[in-house]
């Protein structure tokens, strides 16, 4: 008996062993790979330069050589605001008159559907004409777009810091006001930290109104982590998180509080709380198993198969996550879809699939598909073998 | 493919309505249910809207707009089987 | 039968049998009745007129008495104004603008009118002379990307080989009345039975749609944009024989017209409607009236889009363009003024106002952000959109194909084939007072009808893709007829 539990133990070691240093090469290997080159970003931001100087804090100056003599024909600054997934890096020309000639995306790492979306609109191209001194406020003097928001905000801001770096370096304008680094911590944050305590807690005690306040949290959750705020949890945080990409917290808490919530119990406890208590889509598939009436198993040999796809999926995600340094770019997340109603074809399809059957088996995509819970699962294994 | 747009085939897709909603009654018998009066609204309500459904992932095609038979399609599907769930249990009460 | 059964039977009302055979008798009558009338409907359908269903005049189907209005639309908001045609029109400021360019002028050295106008209003100035650039750059693409659009302009430039001559160059006091071997007016029976006359004539004509109104004297260019028989210096004084208008127009053939803005055309609506509005005119003078055409081609006196609105044939869109029920914005009018009286249309209301308020994807789709996104001005006195078109016409000479662009046409929720989806959308925004369906089907339009990122619209050699909205019908890719 004793042998075999050794065994056991030995080969979970070894897999976890294995694991872990492929992450470790993975984010080796990230370091080494290439990004595009500044020049060519420089010149599609301001045609009219025949030439850039190398740069002083990311600011290039453009000139144009006419009989000898150099002319400064305008600016390109690059600065990146966080956005989803990691930062959003926008490139801005100015020209002498601190008039927009161009913005272009350098870089970013959102979600490709969500993104896509931005650019669609217009954004950055829109920014054409503008002032330096514009204010880039989503609503304002930029059209909202629909289910994007986070990423369109990153480019705004991004842009904007441009261009008052630009404005304030290079044309000499009065710097705006700088506003002390303000925390954002306004309803979105304490609604998810109500649904965080309130689904924690009623998950361990023996209330009465237990049931109650389980599914009262799990609604709440469906209608403002999913459809209100549409940020649920997902493998893109757990990426960000391993790739690097932290965000400056007092623009970000509720980015923070998410990620807290779903791992803190996992490490601490070994309890997957997120996913019975809070996460919006695991709650989706409860009241889709409940309207069906029969709760049907998946039979072993299948579930067996579908774990190792689960679990290799994952890897292959975060792999690239981290080989790449692009947390959304291997994102095969059905929730995201359903409560944004943005996503590649393949990824309505699936959700399509996956909330029928939803009907009929209990959480097919937590326990078959969800990376998040491939996750989780690592996390178990270390804390049993360590 | 004018005969799809005959009268004869509006006509010919009325007497299936009729064999099917008698064979339905029949079916239903079988497995137990009593159609209650209340009950023939919901089925023809749902399939009503698989009805639409189809005709419009139909018409979109034969538009040329992918995109809308598409979308129309995945919607269509998981809300007619949601909703094809909550029929079947209604039907099943008493 | 037991008695307890004989019994409870007949404690029914009704007993069921009987009930049955009601109801068989009756739909035994309703149905042979209903064979009745629609034979005779049978009899009379359009569709059976082969090669002239359209002369019945049935594509004008949408039910306007219903959605009757008495006042139109637009508000009058302050003091009006007339247009002036020699600068406000951009057709006629852009030759100036082009030679300015080539001659580097500055606005200071331009005649009047332009430079009072263009010194208001200075970026529009940089705007027109940037066209002869632009042109040179799509002409510079490469012959490759040329080479898809030739089909497209070959049947481009057929729809407009056939076209009536002008109305010639005499003050309207000559040309718009009838020559005098046609004797004096004719006295009409009743302005109803003339209106009934004129409208079924236009059908016999080619139009597609046709409504009759008063004409505002605020639609009648202050000075004239071509030469149509008036002074180029002096202000128009409205004749007074021009008291009535009449709208007639055609749309432009739908599936080129979805593949703007390189693959469609204005031509061939155009043609259409001149064709109309001259025969109209023509047959008006028969009668002893005077009439005048105002066709598209720029041969205008009159501001088409309010005079539509007044017609009640549709409501003017964020786009500027004016929006009917039956085909969308896919309809290019003509106007005849005349002293024929009539009896007139009222202005519609189908919920148009509300929609555009809330819907905004010509503004998003447009490449050159000609349209706005914002609330309504105050233009020459009426409240309406204001449409850029110093940069709408930049992006005309930035794209492939005959001229124009009409993305904003082809993107419109509005403009749609008939077909009973699309149908059902008009009739629930039509309906809806509280405009919750307009917003559900606007967003419904972006997820199910997409189009494509603007700046794809433009030439590839000014860094778009020559994008269309939608691919061409199979008639016009080149490529699977002609060796390229």
């Amino acid at each position: 008996m004793a042998a075999a539990e050794d065994t056991i133990k030995k080969s979970e070691r070894l897999l976890w062993f294995v694991i872990l240093a492929s992450l470790v090469i993975g984010w080796v290997a990230g370091l080494f790979v290439h990004h595009s080159s500044i020049a060519d970003v420089l010149k599609k931001t301001l045609p009219e330069a025949v030439r850039f100087d190398s740069g002083q804090d990311e600011i290039y100056t453009g000139y144009n050589d006419i009989q000898g003599e150099s002319d400064e024909v305008g600016y390109v600054a690059i600065r990146s605001a966080h956005g989803y997934a990691g930062p959003v890096t926008v490139a801005v020309g100015l020209d002498k008159n601190g008039t927009i000639f161009n913005a272009l995306i350098v870089r970013q790492t959102e979600s490709a559907a969500f993104f896509r979306r931005v650019v669609d609109s217009g954004y950055p191209a829109k920014f054409k004409g503008k002032d330096c001194t514009d204010q880039f406020a989503i609503g304002d003097d930029v059209d909202a777009v629909t289910g994007a928001t986070v990423s369109l905000e990153a480019v705004s801001k991004a842009a904007r810091m441009a261009c008052s770096d630009i404005a304030v370096q290079r044309l000499g304008l009065e710097p705006i006001a700088k506003k002390k680094p303000e925390i954002q911590f306004g309803l979105p944050e304490i609604i998810l930290i109500l649904l965080i305590v309130a689904g924690f807690g009623a998950s361990g005690n023996k209330l009465p109104a237990k049931k109650y306040v389980k599914w009262g949290v799990l609604a709440g959750s469906i209608v403002f982590i999913g459809f209100v705020y549409k940020w649920p949890a997902s493998l893109i945080n757990i990426n960000s998180l391993l790739v690097g990409y932290w965000p400056g917290w007092r623009n970000h808490i509720y980015w923070y509080l998410l990620a807290a919530a779903i791992l803190l119990p996992v490490i601490l406890n070994g309890k997957t709380l997120y996913c019975s208590s809070i996460c919006p889509f695991g709650a989706t598939q409860e009241i889709l198993v409940n309207i069906g009436g029969t709760r049907r198993q998946i039979p072993g040999n299948c579930l067996r198969i579908l774990k190792i796809l689960q679990r290799s999926l994952a890897w292959v995600a975060v792999m690239c996550a981290l080989v790449f340094r692009n947390p959304a770019l291997v994102s095969y997340d059905v929730s995201a879809t359903f409560f944004t109603i943005i996503g590649q074809y393949w990824q309505f399809v699936l959700l399509a699939l996956v909330l029928i059957l939803s009907l009929f088996i209990v959480r097919p995509w937590c326990n078959c598909l969800c990376p998040l819970r491939a996750v989780f699962d690592f996390i178990r294994l270390l804390r049993r073998s360590l | 493919m004018s005969f799809f747009e005959s009268n004869i085939f509006w006509f010919i897709e009325g007497l299936f309505a009729c064999v099917s909603i008698i064979a339905f009654r029949i079916w239903a018998q079988d497995k137990g249910i009593n159609m209650a009066v209340w009950k023939w609204p919901v089925v023809i309500v749902w399939v009503l809207f698989l009805s639409i459904s189809i005709g419009f992932v139909a018409t979109s095609i034969g538009e040329g707009e992918m995109d809308a038979a598409f979308y129309g399609g995945v919607f269509g599907a998981v809300i007619a089987a949601v909703s094809g769930v909550v029929v079947w249990r209604l039907l099943k009460i008493r | 039968m037991s008695n307890e059964e004989e019994s409870s039977k007949n404690e029914l009302k009704i007993p069921r049998r009987t009930l049955i055979k009601a109801a068989g008798a009756t739909s035994a009558v309703l149905g042979l009745s209903g064979l009745g009338v629609s034979g005779y409907q049978a009899g009379k359908a359009p569709s059976s007129y082969t090669g002239c269903e359209s002369f019945q005049g049935s594509a004008q189907s949408f039910d306007r008495k219903r959605f009757a209005v008495d006042k139109p639309h637009y508000e009058k908001v302050g003091p009006t104004s007339r247009p002036d045609g020699r600068t406000e029109v951009l057709f006629s400021r852009l030759g100036v603008a082009m030679s300015a360019a080539r001659s580097d002028k500055k606005i200071e050295d331009l005649d009047e009118p332009y430079r009072s106008y263009y010194l208001s209003r200075p970026e529009d100035f940089e705007l027109d002379k940037k066209n002869r650039e632009l042109m040179h750059k799509v002409a510079e693409d490469s012959t490759e990307n040329k080479n898809r659009y030739l089909l497209a302009e070959a049947w481009a430039d057929a729809m407009g080989a056939v076209s009536p001559k002008s109305i010639g160059n005499k003050p309207p006091e000559v040309s718009d009345f009838p020559k005098d071997r046609f004797g004096n007016p004719l006295k009409m029976k009743s302005p109803e039975a003339t209106a009934r006359l004129i409208k079924k004539v236009s059908y016999e004509f080619g139009t597609v749609l046709v409504g009759i109104t008063k004409l505002n004297p605020d639609w009648v260019y202050k000075y004239p944009s071509g030469r149509r028989g008036f002074d180029r210096n002096k202000p128009i004084e409205v004749p007074k024989h021009w008291q009535y208008a009449i709208v007639v127009g055609a749309p432009m053939s739908w599936d080129p017209m979805y593949a703007n803005p390189n693959f469609g055309t204005s031509n061939d609506a155009y043609s259409k409607s001149r064709i109309v509005a001259f025969r109209l005119a023509s047959f008006i003078k028969r009668l002893g009236y005077a009439a005048r055409p105002h066709t598209p081609g720029n041969s205008y006196d009159v501001m088409v889009p309010p005079i539509m609105v007044d017609a009640g044939l549709g409501e003017q869109g964020r786009h500027s363009v004016v929006i009917t029920p039956e085909l969308g914005c896919n309809f290019r009018p003509a106007v005849i003024t005349t002293n024929l009286p009539m009896k007139t249309d009222k202005p519609i209301s189908f919920g148009v106002q509300d929609f555009c308020k809330n819907c905004k994807i010509c503004a998003e789709q447009c490449p050159s952000g000609a349209i706005t996104t914002g609330g309504k001005e105050n233009i020459r006195g009426y409240k309406r959109y204001l449409l850029h078109s110093s940069k709408c016409f930049n992006f005309w000479n930035s794209k492939h194909g005959s001229m124009g662009c009409r993305i904003c046409i082809a993107a419109c929720p509005y403009t749609r084939k008939s077909n009973w989806v699309h149908k059902t959308a008009l009739k629930i925004t039509a309906n809806d007072p509280t405009t919750i369906s307009h917003k559900v089907l606007t967003s419904m339009q972006k997820r199910f009808y997409p189009g494509q990122n603007p700046s794809d619209y433009y030439a590839a050699t000014l860094g778009g893709k020559n994008a269309s909205y939608r691919e061409p019908p199979w008639w016009l890719k080149t490529e699977d007829f002609i060796e390229l």
